[in-house]
């Protein structure tokens, strides 16, 4: 009896649970009613530059931790001795001009009028301080690689002289923004330890400077107006990590990012179709290649190494794992890479006298069977967990290698590991993915070719040693004449085919989404090797 | 009239009653003796009881009168000691995973480059790699003992200044997620166990259902779609300025956190106030002539417990499951810093991480402890139960 009112009183208090969970409901509502009044607050005003980069950085010195991102990030602020022209040859920076006076010895002549973000002027002093950095004993640098060579750094005036211990062509390279970002003495001395932290950040001369960083969430950058290029186009320039890519999506869709960098090959239709959306493409100078052990059994076996080449469908992959969005590696270095050295029909004739292994599983099987291990073997291959387009070719060339008797596991790992995997030269067989920091095109091929980088930790993870090609290789270093060096370089690469301890895959391209406010009249593989955002124009 | 009593006890109640048993004694049981309700259980096993004798025991804060002062004293000491092991046995086991962990530093530093025998062996020092393992976790707890976490390696920052600028984002969406959760779980839980049986329980425990197995990321998406992109009520991603314009930011990720634990504390309510509302003193209580709403409120205070435990294991649910929704949301988080961490190898970062989260999960715990002491008389912390 004294249940009587128990429906009414529950059916109220439901009611009441329901108009707390409306309530709630409400409450977001209305935020977003007061603030969509004002304007959007991404692109609203034209003097601010929205960026959507893919990945955070962990540092803002890219000698710390020299990512893709690192770089699109620090050469808006600083710069090298050199620079890189949008043809891939080497241009003024820092340095007005310079002059190889011998084999080992390099002069440069700094800029004058140039002031640091900070108001102090560049000096010579300022350079040598910088190239110390990666060049002094027990540098923990990422960049120690390229100065191992560096006997002395001397500055006298306004000239930087550096002297090598052995003659090598591809050093002059080195001062260019892949591998060298001017900062000043005063800076190196009092920042320390802190330079590319949040509290520390870094100092330039370029034509911005950063105002705040907060990994994984923004970088922010103020126009440096002193900067001796001239004045950069926007005032600020914001640069998010968003690592989710349906997500950078949204936020080009919803206006609130003008400028996305990496969009990915499967979604470049869906951003294309945003109305105002540019997404331009370009060769990123990258490398993917297959390598092959030569130390290792069975791939010490040519004919082991043939077969599987040929069982490789390079044009099925590039058409449907990277749809279109890059080109079948003919070799080790991309044709944008040879600015200065040869010119495109060179570079043309070059790669046509490359030998090649073409998708033919028949030869592939004819290959196989005279080898060491005629009825097949079982491997396993291993591509990092960030390129998930390298883990698609590799169970395309698995499902091939099966037909002829070859059983290939592929295994997705942390690219951390892939990396030191790489290092340890144990494995049969690798995904090698390599980005160029230079436009020289010897950096990979000695790193790939020369038997000197054979061995724990080398570069040359076939352990390929073959005395004629390092030979070839040791002479374009030596070579100060580039004509002769690219022919020497050409020469080896079509001497190294013939070996096939690489199978290269594809040469990569990024694609860069440019949103209705912002145009860019040049773009290229090199765009980002430079401040720039100064290329950018604001459309309307 | 008798139908209307069905209203708390419908006819097909049997079968329905036993799995909801089963439920409310089962997980909320289970987490009891398990989690946070183990040390106090402990402590009412009598052992305590021989201390309560007044001005006996030196924790118990020099009053002098008080059982339940040094109960409290006890309960606390003996809970820091516990937590001290814990942190302990979880500082060396990420040490020794983290060593067995595939990758080397001073690889991952210098990437694909070659390196020089010169570099490597420059950075094993710098990091002290080149150390035996007992050594290299020494050096690191005598660190943080002298209250020095250490310095980042990936970054090169001081791990304290990292963790500061990113504890309060976690602490504030994992916060503002259970106050959604529990705003939005509990009342819809109260909402099926008041109306077992009908249509509104089904709706409510289905739900329930679809809330715990929807993934958060698909659910963060999801919610961009509708609510960012299409309806453009919230902001697609990034922390805001200002009180206000966070609280915007975050209210997306909040949810999309939120509706996985909506579906526990629905689950966990629905089960605990059923049972209650089965018990002699709700049909005395009506007996004597207390309305419907006095006597839910009988039962809904005695079915705080199991509801407490819930919200305890959301919460610490929610600071370890973070990770995914601040990827979503390109939320700068501790999630997103572990993960960045472990795969580098980041040993500082990630211990100092590892003992942040196993401080901020026993104080969760020692929180819903003393919530059970509030919420129900019967438990005493450190002292008797009566």
């Amino acid at each position: 009896m004294a249940g009587l009112p128990d429906v009414a009183l529950t059916r109220r208090s439901l009611l009441r649970s329901l108009a707390v969970v409306g309530g709630l409901a409400a409450v977001p509502g209305l935020a977003a009613c007061g603030t969509s009044a004002s304007p959007a607050p991404a692109s609203g005003k034209a003097e601010v530059l929205r960026v959507a980069l893919p990945s955070s950085i962990g540092s803002l010195d890219a000698s710390k931790e020299a990512g893709i991102m690192n770089y699109v990030v620090a050469l808006l602020c600083q710069e090298a001795l050199v620079g890189v022209g949008q043809d891939g040859s080497l241009t003024p920076a820092l340095a007005e001009s310079w002059e190889r006076k011998d084999p080992k010895t390099y002069v440069y002549k700094v800029r004058s009028g140039v002031t640091f973000a900070d108001g102090t002027p560049l000096t010579a002093d300022d350079v040598v301080a910088s190239l110390d950095l990666h060049a002094k004993k027990g540098s923990t640098s990422a960049y120690a690689y390229a100065y191992a060579n560096v006997d002395t750094i001397k500055a006298d005036g306004s000239t930087v002289t550096i002297t090598l211990k052995e003659p090598d062509a591809s050093f002059a390279w080195t001062p260019s923004p892949g591998t060298l970002q001017i900062t000043s003495r005063k800076f190196v001395e009092t920042t320390g330890e802190n330079i590319g932290t949040p509290a520390g950040k870094i100092l330039g001369t370029g034509p911005y400077r950063v105002t705040e960083f907060a990994p994984d969430s923004h970088v922010t950058l103020e126009r440096n107006d002193t900067w001796w290029g001239g004045k950069a186009p926007y005032r600020q320039i914001r640069l998010d990590f968003v690592p989710e890519e349906s997500t950078r999506l949204l936020a080009m869709r919803g206006g609130s990012v003008d400028v996305a960098l990496n969009v990915p090959a499967e979604q470049i239709d869906q951003w294309k179709a945003i109305t105002g959306v540019e997404v331009r493409t370009a060769s990123d100078r990258s490398l993917v290649t297959l390598a092959f052990n030569t130390a290792k059994k069975p791939w010490n076996d040519l004919h082991v190494r043939k077969a599987v080449a040929h069982a490789v469908d390079r044009e099925g992959i590039v058409r449907s794992v990277l749809r279109g969005h890059g080109q079948v590696a003919l070799t080790v270095p991309d044709p944008a890479q040879w600015g200065g050295v040869l010119d495109e029909a060179q570079v043309k004739d070059l790669y046509g006298r490359i030998p090649q292994y073409g998708f033919d599983l028949a030869k592939a099987k004819e290959e196989l069977s005279f080898s060491s291990v005629p009825n097949g073997f079982s491997d396993v291959l291993t591509y990092p967990s960030s390129g998930p387009q390298l883990g698609r070719a590799a169970l395309t060339l698995a499902e091939n290698l099966r037909t002829i008797g070859i059983t290939l596991e592929v295994k997705e790992i942390p690219l951390e590991q892939w990396i030191a995997e790489l290092g340890k030269h144990d494995s049969g067989v690798y995904l090698g993915w390599y980005f160029a920091t230079t436009g020289d095109p010897s950096e990979y091929v000695q790193q790939l070719l020369n038997g000197a980088y054979a061995g724990e930790n080398g570069s040359n993870i076939a352990e390929y040693a073959n005395a004629e090609v390092t030979g070839l290789l040791d002479d374009a270093k030596k070579s100060t004449d580039d004509a002769a060096r690219g022919k020497l370089l050409g020469d080896a690469l079509v001497r190294a085919a013939a070996d096939v301890p690489y199978q290269p895959l594809w040469w990569g391209e990024a694609a860069t989404a440019f949103g209705p406010k912002v145009g860019t009249t040049e773009f290229g593989p090199y765009f980002f090797v430079a401040p720039w955002a100064t290329k950018l124009t604001p459309r309307s | 009239m008798a139908g209307r009593n069905r209203d708390t006890s419908p006819p097909d109640g049997e079968s329905q009653e036993a799995h909801d048993r089963v439920q409310g004694d089962g997980s909320p049981g289970d987490v009891l003796g398990g989690g946070p309700g183990g040390v106090f259980q402990g402590d009412a096993s009598g052992e305590r009881a021989q201390d309560d004798g007044p001005g006996e025991d030196p924790q118990g804060g020099g009053s002098g009168g008080g059982a339940r002062g040094s109960g409290w004293g006890g309960f606390l000491g003996r809970r820091l000691l516990g937590t001290a092991v814990v942190v302990v046995l979880v500082s060396v086991g990420v040490f020794c995973l983290l060593y067995l962990a595939p990758g080397s530093v001073q690889q991952t530093l210098l990437g694909t480059r070659p390196a020089t025998p010169e570099t490597v062996a420059a950075i094993q020092a710098r990091y002290h790699l080149d150390e035996p393992l007992p050594v290299q976790y020494l050096t690191w707890l005598g660190g943080v003992l002298r209250g020095d976490l250490g310095v980042s390696i990936r970054t090169g920052s001081p791990v304290a200044d990292m963790i500061g600028e990113r504890l309060p984002l976690t602490l504030a969406l994992t916060g503002y997620g259970t106050l959604l959760a529990v705003l939005v779980g509990v009342p819809l839980g109260i909402a099926g166990a008041v109306r077992r049986g009908r249509a509104t329980d089904r709706f409510v425990v289905t739900a329930g259902v679809v809330g715990l197995s929807a993934p958060p990321f698909a659910v963060g998406l999801l919610l961009l779609v509708v609510f960012a992109a299409w309806l453009g009520w919230f902001p697609v991603y990034g922390t805001g300025e200002g009180l206000v314009d966070r609280i915007w930011h975050l209210t997306l990720p909040a949810a999309a956190l939120a509706v996985g634990a909506i579906g526990m504390l629905v689950r966990f309510s629905r089960a605990a106030l059923i049972r209650e509302l089965d018990q002699d003193y709700v049909v005395f209580a009506r007996a004597r002539g207390l309305g419907g709403a006095g006597a839910l409120a009988y039962a809904l205070r005695n079915s705080l417990v199991p509801i407490l435990t819930a919200a305890g294991l959301v919460v610490t649910g929610m600071l370890a499951g973070t990770v995914l929704v601040e990827v979503t949301f390109a939320l700068p988080g501790l999630g997103s810093l572990l993960v960045d961490s472990v795969t580098f190898k980041d040993v500082p970062v990630v211990q100092a991480l590892a003992l942040l989260l196993t401080l901020l999960i026993a104080a969760v715990n020692l929180l819903v402890d003393v919530g059970y002491s509030l919420a129900d008389p019967r438990v005493r912390l450190g002292g008797r139960t009566s």
